[in-house]
């Protein structure tokens, strides 16, 4: 027994001292060696077509003279863009290895940039790198950067806005609060590059200058007087056959969630001569139903079902007699537009964002096994009906009297 | 303990004595010698053809009672008696004392003396009586040291196992409570008592106890080590076999629920067999309070007992091997900490734990008025000082702060002391490995866990080996009594 | 149940092999089922259950009369000592080979996701001096390993379905039509391959207690692990849907890859797959046991040593070098493994019913 003790001992020695060599047991880093990035972008290099992966990380900080050691000295922290070209990503990963003494990690990535161009060349190449990655997480958020490079995107978020990291993490939560909850994860890209058509949607951002009027607002803050540029969500970004072809226009983006029942709210504002009114569409039902003709799918009709409150009249009247009526029927025909010009991109692109073939497939299985090849035909030239009904709850306020 | 003074000297070991010769006085004073505490007492019968002498050691016996009742009444019928007479009527009870034995040889005899019995010889027909009039010496009954109450019987066990077995036949007034003794010891022969209740105890368990007991084979047997080691049957296991316990009131409670109490004379504690698992993260209180609250506590300590085995091996897993499991903020905080610090956390987590030992041991050593000072001196430099040397870094006085005081939750000493150990080598295999390297070890210790028998009974019951009954019955959680379903198993 | 010195219960046995059947099926079903049986691949679990039963009656049944017996005397009492011979020749070599085969799996899996690049030799070998020390002690320490065990994993296993529970879309589940009845049909083989295990677990049939029970506790044993399979696909085509399911060779990593619990604790798939572990320890010890207790009863010696010892050694050297990656395990898997498994451990029991029932010997 003494003697199997001994020998044991030696063992544990034996096995600490040589399970410490990189030979046996090579994945060993120190926490304080690593890099951590949480955004990341990918590009294509024209002409060269060689890639290109950017991480932002944080910078040395620069501590202020009066800070004690144990004070938090944020206040020079600033963020930086470090961009590797080469062949491949994972070249380009391994290129970054040791670059300042650092072992650069992409376990911490929460978000990924695709330039437009690289996202125009095709998605497969960036999106095998990331399922191949298994430090990479499968919820990451995808983006597409609008009219820029990811590069070009984060280098000069860095330079004009305060916190890029943070900027780009609360673009989902933008995604939610502006009534759309559609942040794409680096999953769904696979799911739709692994499916038969290679096609979907992408969410896109923008870097948006304040005094640009791209949006349904202007924001102007005074105290951020340096800073002219803003981080917009720019709507979705089309894929087919695993490449961008093209952006959503605001009525489509609209028409697309109203269909896909996306919004929590919908704000609309309607305008009748000088009059202004405000509506919130709370609830959208939206059923499609497939019309047949002797086994020929003849027609889709899409029925929305809209319910909404009055948020703001202008000249604070009571539209509960006259202007009601005209105001659901104006709301129904402003949705009635966008889901119609939704629909012509999603004929035109025959890409099937608004899960026509989808809903097909699921209401008909059968229906849809034999028609399967014809379907896919015919559906750029289906005849779509869009049939809007709307329904205004809370239609008074403050400065119309309320009749018993 | 391991005699290594004995090296390089010729020391003989003691063979077992085995006194031969006649039952007579004279022989027992040769065996005794010439120590001045042996008493020796020639009762007086007026007849020169009468030897009868009464020995017994100072110290041990009841002067009085020996006088009054013994030695009086045979002055008074001594007179123109024949010894056989006086040993006829002192069989019959003309000698008032209810414990009194028949010597069958100078062995029993001798040993009767160094137990504090009077044996009165009666030489000429090789005959003795021994009278059981002890007055040993011995503390009164205290409260327990290290097992306090709040609500519960607060006696505690005593060297004197003659006072033991009497807390516990007050406290079990059952006919079916048996105390069997053996006397166990070449050099220092010492009484141990099993104590158990019949038709409750598993006989096959009663049975190997008497085996152990009775295939001990040391010169002596005083101190509490030495027994354990002689009735586990994984000797060199580090994991505690044996439960022990200074309250009367547990030891009972152990008893009715069928394990079996072991009474060692010389030694304040009580021994209960087999101690499983289960039974070292069981609290005296936990039966005096509300179940939920009993059962949360429970729970806390099965989560302890994972924290404090697991946590700085955890530790280094997460910031050596797999960054990734960290929250990214925390992570930068932790590499900003870290700055300037020269070591790898594997070896900062060994200084750690290699300075937490020793202000444990360092504790323990010192008289109870300056330990507190050590507590805080250790605290202060350990804590504050090294971290503003840049010597560690806080994350890891936190870390190995935790486990310690999470360690302190198990009830058990031994079994703390044990999970100790295990710390230290998940640590290594973490290092070596990371989660991999945890995972291995922790399957190890399970595995060596699951291995263990304690006289027959597998060491996780109830939680293996019982068909899947009463694993949370009072382990994890406590359930109240009527939920038991009647008698435990 | 009362302990018995020497044998395990059967429950213990039962628990033995769905501990043991974790670590193949978390391999095997998900990415197998979604390839086969695409949205459909969740109807497979209810479906094994059919062949899963009869199974454990037709052991049951072989049983009856051999209630202290193993699988040796009961193939003895029906074929005699040739064919038995020839049939345990045949076991102890393929599981022996399925024993190489998991212990080459789980290399590939903690060198694939946990510890990369590490030196998988080094890493296998470990491993079989742990699981050959442990066949060299008593086989009643592996049952009681495997009741604690398989606790955590369901702990473990539950935390996670719950965790991913939100994020599973019903639409990568249905539509499901007549058209995939063939698909779930084919997709049933494999799983039901794994549990045809229940066979050569009574090899050691001699060391496990109160047969009696079999059927009792073979039933809830295939229920549980139906509702493990069942939970297991959910999860990975729930949630990533079967067409990238079936692109991995170990989807449910990139499931756990997807766990958030209380949106602050993420990426504890290093974690649970370091859990899993013992899983794999607990197959690739439950088939060196069988594979002991095989050539016990095939050669004369007795001192089990001279078995253990070159057994070890044969397995880790057909570990190493039979197959050159993984994908060469996955092929063999998928085109021969299963249907191996399914006539050795399926339909000879069945054939030994037959032939036992018309000689009234079972």
């Amino acid at each position: 027994m003494i003697k199997r003790i001994y020998f044991f001992i030696y063992l544990v020695i034996f096995i600490v001292f040589l399970s410490w060599s990189e030979k046996i047991i090579p994945t060993r880093n120190e926490i304080s060696e690593l890099q951590l990035s949480r955004v990341a972008g990918f590009d294509v290099e024209e002409p060269s077509k060689k890639v290109q992966f950017s991480l932002v990380v944080d910078s040395e900080k620069e501590k202020s003279k009066n800070a004690s050691s144990d004070q938090n000295s944020n206040s020079g922290k600033k963020e930086n863009v470090i961009t590797v070209t080469s062949d491949t990503f994972a070249m380009c990963l391994q290129g970054l290895q040791g670059y300042r003494e650092k072992t650069f990690t992409t376990g911490h990535i929460k978000n990924i940039l695709i330039g437009e161009n690289a996202a125009k060349n095709g998605l497969v190449e960036e999106f095998d790198f990331a399922a191949r990655n298994y430090d990479l997480r499968f919820d990451t958020n995808v983006y597409v950067t609008k009219d820029t490079s990811a590069k070009d995107f984060l280098i000069t978020g860095t330079k004009e806005v305060s916190s890029l990291n943070a900027g780009i993490e609360n673009l989902s939560t933008t995604l939610r609060g502006a009534s759309a909850p559609g942040d794409y994860k680096v999953v769904d890209i696979l799911k739709m590059l692994t499916s038969e058509q290679k096609s979907g949607l992408i969410p896109a951002v923008e870097l948006v200058k304040e005094e640009e009027e791209k949006k349904e607002w202007r924001i102007e803050n005074s105290e951020e007087k340096g800073e002219s540029v803003r981080m917009e969500v720019a709507g979705y970004g089309i894929i087919k056959d695993a490449k961008l072809i093209s952006f959503f226009s605001e009525e489509e983006l609209h028409g697309y969630n109203t269909v896909n029942e996306n919004y929590i709210n919908l704000m609309l504002t309607l305008k009748n001569g000088e009059e202004k009114v405000g509506i919130d569409i709370s609830d959208i039902k939206v059923k499609k139903n497939f019309v047949f003709s002797k086994d020929k799918l003849e027609e889709v009709k899409l029925e929305i079902e809209l319910v909404g409150d009055i948020t703001e009249v202008s000249d604070g009247k009571n539209l509960l007699k006259e202007g009601l009526s005209f105001y659901e029927q104006k709301t129904s025909e402003m949705v009635t537009n966008y889901v119609l010009d939704a629909v012509k991109k999603s004929q035109e692109t025959d890409v099937d964002f608004l899960k026509i073939k989808q809903s097909f497939r699921m209401q008909h299985p059968y229906r849809y096994e034999k028609m399967k090849d014809d379907f896919e035909k015919e559906f750029s030239t289906l005849p779509v009906t869009v049939d809007v009904q709307t329904t205004i709850n809370k239609t008074y306020g403050m400065f119309s009297v309320v009749e018993e | 303990m391991f005699n290594l003074w004995q090296i390089d000297r010729k020391v003989k070991e003691l063979p077992q004595i085995t006194i031969k010769g006649k039952l007579t006085s004279d022989k027992a004073k040769e065996v005794l010698g010439d120590s001045n505490d042996v008493l020796v007492k020639d009762i007086y019968t007026g007849n020169k053809s009468v030897k009868i002498q009464a020995i017994g050691i100072d110290g041990l016996i009841d002067s009085d009672v020996i006088d009054n009742y013994v030695l009086r009444p045979f002055t008074n019928i001594a007179l123109n008696k024949t010894e056989k007479d006086l040993y006829e009527m002192c069989k019959n009870g003309v000698i008032y004392h209810i414990s009194q034995k028949e010597i069958k040889d100078i062995n029993e005899a001798v040993e009767n003396i160094l137990q504090g019995n009077t044996v009165v010889f009666f030489d000429h027909l090789e005959k003795a009586v021994s009278f059981d009039a002890k007055n040993l010496p011995a503390r009164s009954i205290t409260e327990p040291e290290n097992e306090s109450v709040l609500k519960g019987a607060k006696d505690a066990f005593i060297e004197s196992i003659r006072v033991n077995t009497g807390l516990v036949r007050k406290k079990l007034k059952t006919p079916m409570l048996r105390l069997e003794s053996f006397t166990v010891g070449k050099e220092a022969v010492t009484k141990l008592n099993i104590v158990y209740i019949e038709g409750v105890t598993d006989e096959d368990l009663l049975n190997k106890v008497r085996e152990k007991i009775k295939n001990i084979d040391m010169n002596d047997l005083i101190s509490a080590g030495k027994f354990e080691i002689c009735m586990k049957d994984y000797k060199y296991s580090l994991f505690p076999q044996l439960l022990f316990t200074e309250r009367v009131e547990k030891f009972c409670a152990n008893i009715c629920d069928g394990k079996v109490g072991v009474l060692i004379d010389g030694l304040p504690i009580a021994y209960l067999l087999p101690g499983v698992f289960s039974t070292y993260f069981q609290a005296p209180e936990d039966y005096s309070q509300n179940y939920v609250l009993s059962s949360g506590i429970r729970l806390l300590r099965y989560i302890c007992f994972i924290i404090t085995l697991v946590l700085p091996a955890l530790y280094i897993a997460i910031t050596m091997f797999h960054h990734e499991m960290m929250p990214t903020d925390l992570a930068i905080s932790i590499i900003e900490s870290k700055e300037g610090v020269p070591f790898d956390t594997a070896v900062e987590i060994v200084i750690m734990l290699v300075a937490f030992e020793l202000l444990l041991e360092a504790s323990l050593r010192l008289p109870k008025t300056i330990g507190s000072t050590i507590s805080i001196i250790g605290g202060l430099i350990v804590g504050e000082a090294a971290v503003n040397a840049k010597f560690i870094s806080p994350a890891v006085v936190v870390i190995i702060a935790f486990t310690g005081i999470t360690g302190f939750v198990i009830p058990n000493q031994e079994m703390s002391n044990a999970l100790r150990v295990c710390r230290i080598f998940l640590v290594i295999c973490a290092s070596l490995a990371g989660m991999f390297g945890i995972s291995f070890g922790l399957l190890f210790i399970l595995y060596y866990l699951c291995s263990i028998e304690v006289l027959g009974v597998p060491y996780m019951v109830p939680f293996v080996a019982n068909g899947g009954k009463n694993m949370l019955k009072d382990t994890i959680i406590r359930l109240p009594r009527d939920l038991f379903g009647g008698k435990d198993d | 149940m009362e302990i018995t010195k020497g044998k395990i219960s059967i429950r213990q046995a039962y628990i033995i092999v769905i501990l043991a059947l974790t670590a193949p099926s978390l391999r095997v079903i998900p990415n197998y089922v979604a390839r086969i049986a695409k949205e459909a691949g969740w109807e497979t679990p209810f479906l094994v259950i059919i062949p899963g039963v009869i199974l454990v009656y037709v052991i049951n049944s072989l049983f009856q009369k051999h209630q202290e017996d193993s699988l040796y005397e009961v193939f003895m009492s029906v074929f005699g000592k040739t064919i038995t011979k020839i049939i345990f020749l045949v076991y102890g070599i393929w599981i022996v080979f399925l024993c190489s085969m998991y212990l080459r799996m789980f290399g590939e899996r903690f060198v694939g996701t946990l510890l990369f690049n590490a030196n998988m030799r080094a890493l296998l070998g470990l491993m079989m001096i742990f699981v050959g020390i442990a066949v060299l002690k008593k086989f009643e320490t592996l049952g009681r390993l495997s009741e604690i065990l398989l606790l955590f994993f369901i702990i473990l296993f539950t935390t996670v379905t719950l965790a991913i529970l939100p994020q599973i879309h019903l639409e990568n589940l249905y539509p499901v039509t007549y058209y995939d009845t063939l698909p779930v049909l084919k997709s049933v083989l494999p799983v039901f391959s794994l549990f045809s295990y229940i066979t050569p677990l009574m090899i050691l049939g001699d060391k496990i207690s109160h047969k009696d029970k079999l059927k009792t506790y073979g039933k809830r044993a295939l229920y549980v692990l139906a509702a493990f399979f069942l939970m297991l696909i959910l999860s990975t085509v729930g949630l990533f849907g079967y067409s990238v399911s079936q692109q991995f060779i170990f989807p449910y990593y990139f499931v756990l890859n997807s766990v958030s619990l209380f949106g602050n604790v993420e990426r504890l798939e290093s974690l649970f797959i370091s859990t899993w572990l013992a899983s794999d320890f607990t197959i690739v010890l439950f088939f060196l046991f069988m594979a002991k207790q095989t050539a016990q009863k095939l050669l004369p010696i007795k001192k089990q040593i001279f078995y253990v010892i070159p057994l070890c050694i044969v397995i880790y050297v057909l570990a190493v070098m039979v197959f050159r990656n993984v994908s060469q395990v996955e092929q063999f898997a998928s085109n021969i493994l299963y249907y191996i498994n399914i006539g050795l451990f399926a339909l000879i029991p069945l054939i030994a019913l037959i032939v036992g029932k018309v000689r009234k010997v079972v």
